[in-house]
């Protein structure tokens, strides 16, 4: 099975993330030493490690079922060969735990080189190697079941692209950096509970959903319940293989038909568009929402206003009341107060990103030569402005400010 | 000579599993695009089933960045000695002129995928309807027609990178390696510009960061708020693209001998 080119990409690639991950990402701050990095690397050991075994194992099983053919030829019965394949795929697992811990092992070793001239064996923190030795145990059990698991999937689809696609798609869906997708969409969280290679972890963990050292995006699910889970996925796969095998000693030559794939991705259409809207829209950022963009594209959103009512102000144009939602620009500000924002020679508004909502803007006010006042010369001001919305166009209703950003004492 | 071998192949892989299995996620995939607008922009209307036909398409062909490579990869680099390459090479068409009627193949066979997402934009729309009470067959939500042409542009490019390097890899699955390979480094670098600002750079020369670049200044976050020149977005573009034309001129070169 080592021998398979597809299995050997799989694990060179797995291993180079592993190694890259805990060399530039894995400790911003410190190394954290050979057996630190064995020690804390959560990503490496399950979302990476764990990955490989699931999408090793599948891709190894479902390139092996070829020889089903021959082997039925020979007598050999379905359940022997299936047994056999979950067999070669536990030795693949393993071989692999070793392996990650080794890619561990030497990364942490370049880590600590770099950052510190000296390879540092140990860790800088304590570690507790009892709970470390049972953790191990319990990951080299792990690995097992995914392996398992991967060659169920394999049997039961007994296609080596669709095989591909599945077990690699589960793991994808744990990868870190989709950790802000989920953040804009928490209800797709929910989902990560019901995929097999998010199961196979909360086994492990309590943790169906992404983890690693900082992340927040936690689906809880009891041991015994994603236990449960995992044997139900397991049973599914190799009955469903079992029946597929015997189908096809039997049927050797069947053509496949457009019709399965069509009505399959008609009824996923339906179902995503009935659960995806009321599941995502009240999560989309206000930025996104059609009120905001209708008025971003008309010029009517709060920043451009501000922006335009400041460039009036300054260029001393008429016509500015129309800003204001009571229609009067001196209702809101006293005299000597749009003076002094007249005099600014150039403002910036917050951008959208960083407003905390449509209906509040800072702007930055900066003035060159600085303007005297008291003993002080001011360089920049800050002002605040309260909006309303009316007709899809937001409205200057306050003003707060101008409060001095930086200033020079004067001698 | 040259229509009639592309649509012999066309018809070819119109039938592998590869294809029937792009056929179903890309159905999927104009589920998504028609549900886009209420779930992702939350638009208080329902698409109108015109409209979410052609929202369909559209996402379909957006989409194809997860299925054009991995599919025009696994068709290209096949290399059955009974398949459709060899039998039109054996029976005297030139391994040039045959390689040639497979891209344009396939890019017929892009089309097709995304204009079957529309079937799934219609599915998904008939299902919003029907939650809201609410039947309309006009263009409401409709995307603009320069966002179709744009994702038919990006169909012909996904297909084209997945063709070069199905044919300069010779297997389907190193060359999927590679495109995730170059989709994921670009993801890190452009995630990681959020903390070291110089990685933006690295990010820009990475073989997606010239559609990424484009996509960033869409989204106005302060992640992606870091400018690359022009020139270093297009120095990267043209540096993997001639990397990919002389892989793929060499691998020809060996077969044609």
């Amino acid at each position: 099975m080592l021998k398979l080119r597809d299995l050997r990409v799989v694990l060179i690639l797995g291993f180079a993330v592993i190694f890259a991950g805990n060399l530039w990402f894995g400790a911003p701050f410190a190394a954290r030493g050979v057996l630190g990095t064995w020690f804390f690397d959560v990503d490496g050991s399950l979302t990476y490690g764990l990955g490989i075994v699931f999408i090793g194992s599948a891709i190894a099983a479902a390139i092996t079922a070829k020889l089903d053919d021959e082997m039925f030829a020979f007598g050999v019965r379905a359940e022997t060969l299936l047994v056999a394949r979950v067999f070669a795929c536990c030795l693949l697992a393993l071989l692999t735990r070793p392996a990650v811990v080794l890619v561990e092992f030497i990364a942490g070793a370049v880590d600590s080189l770099f950052r510190d001239g000296h390879v540092i064996f140990g860790s800088p923190f304590p570690i507790d190697y009892s709970q470390q030795t049972i953790g191990e145990l319990r990951v080299f059990g792990i690995y097992l079941v995914a392996a398992t698991m991967g060659a169920g999937l394999a049997g039961a689809l007994r296609s080596r692209l669709a095989t591909t696609l599945v077990a690699g798609s589960c793991v994808v869906l744990y990868l870190p950096f989709l950790g802000s997708i989920f953040s804009r969409a928490r209800a797709a969280l929910v989902v990560l509970k019901f995929v097999p290679f998010g199961e196979i972890r909360a086994v492990l963990s309590e943790n169906a959903g992404l983890f690693g050292d900082s992340s927040a995006y936690n689906q809880r699910l009891d041991h015994w319940v994603a236990a449960g889970l995992v044997s139900a996925w397991l049973f599914a796969f190799i009955g469903i293989a079992l029946l597929r095998s015997a189908k096809r000693s039997r049927y050797r030559h069947r053509r496949t038909s457009a019709s399965l794939p069509i009505a399959l991705g008609l009824v996923c259409a339906g179902l995503l568009g009935g659960v995806l809207p009321p599941a995502l829209s009240a999560a989309v950022p206000w930025q996104w929402r059609p009120a905001w963009r209708q008025a971003q594209s008309q010029g009517w959103a709060s920043n451009q206003v501000a922006t335009i009512w400041l460039n009036d102000l300054r260029e001393k144009r008429s016509g500015r009341d129309k800003f204001f939602a009571r229609g009067d620009e001196t209702s809101v500000l006293s005299a000597g107060r749009l003076k002094s924002l007249g005099e600014a020679n150039s403002i910036t508004a917050q951008s959208s990103s960083l407003m905390p909502d449509p209906l509040h803007v800072q702007v930055t006010l900066e003035y060159r030569p600085c303007v005297e006042t008291g003993n002080i010369c001011v360089r920049s001001a800050w002002i605040a402005l309260s909006f309303v919305k009316k007709n899809s166009r937001y409205l200057i209703a306050r003003v707060d400010g101008p409060s001095v950003a930086q200033a020079e004492v004067m001698k | 000579m040259r229509r009639e071998t592309s649509r012999v192949m066309y018809r070819v892989y119109l039938r592998s599993p590869a294809t029937r299995a792009a056929l179903a996620f890309s159905i999927m995939c104009g589920g998504v695009g028609a549900a886009y607008p209420r779930a992702l922009l939350a638009a208080p209307t329902v698409p109108g089933v015109v409209a979410g036909c052609l929202l369909g398409i559209a996402g379909a062909g957006i989409c194809s960045v997860f299925w054009g490579v991995p599919l025009a990869a696994s068709i290209s680099s096949g290399n059955d000695p009974a398949g459709p390459r060899a039998c039109l090479h054996a029976s005297g068409i030139s391994q040039l002129a045959v390689r040639r009627s497979e891209l344009i193949a396939l890019f017929a066979l892009s089309g097709t995928l995304a204009l079957v997402g529309a079937a799934g934009g219609v599915a998904s729309t008939i299902v919003q309807q029907v939650a809201k009470h609410r039947f309309d067959l006009g263009l409401a939500q409709a995307p603009k027609m320069w966002t179709l042409v744009v994702v038919f542009g990006l169909l012909l490019l996904f297909s084209a990178i997945g063709w070069a390097l199905g044919v300069a890899s010779r297997r389907a699955v190193v060359a999927c390696a590679i495109y995730a390979s170059a989709v994921a480094v670009t993801v890190l670098l452009a995630g990681a510009s959020y903390f070291a600002p110089s990685f933006r750079f690295a990010a820009a020369l990475s073989p997606l960061g010239v559609l990424l670049s484009q996509v960033r200044d869409q989204l106005g976050s302060r992640q992606f708020s870091g400018a690359t020149s022009q020139l270093l977005r297009l120095t990267g573009a043209v540096g993997w693209l001639l990397l990919i034309v002389f892989s793929f001129a060499r691998s020809v070169r060996n077969h044609v001998r």
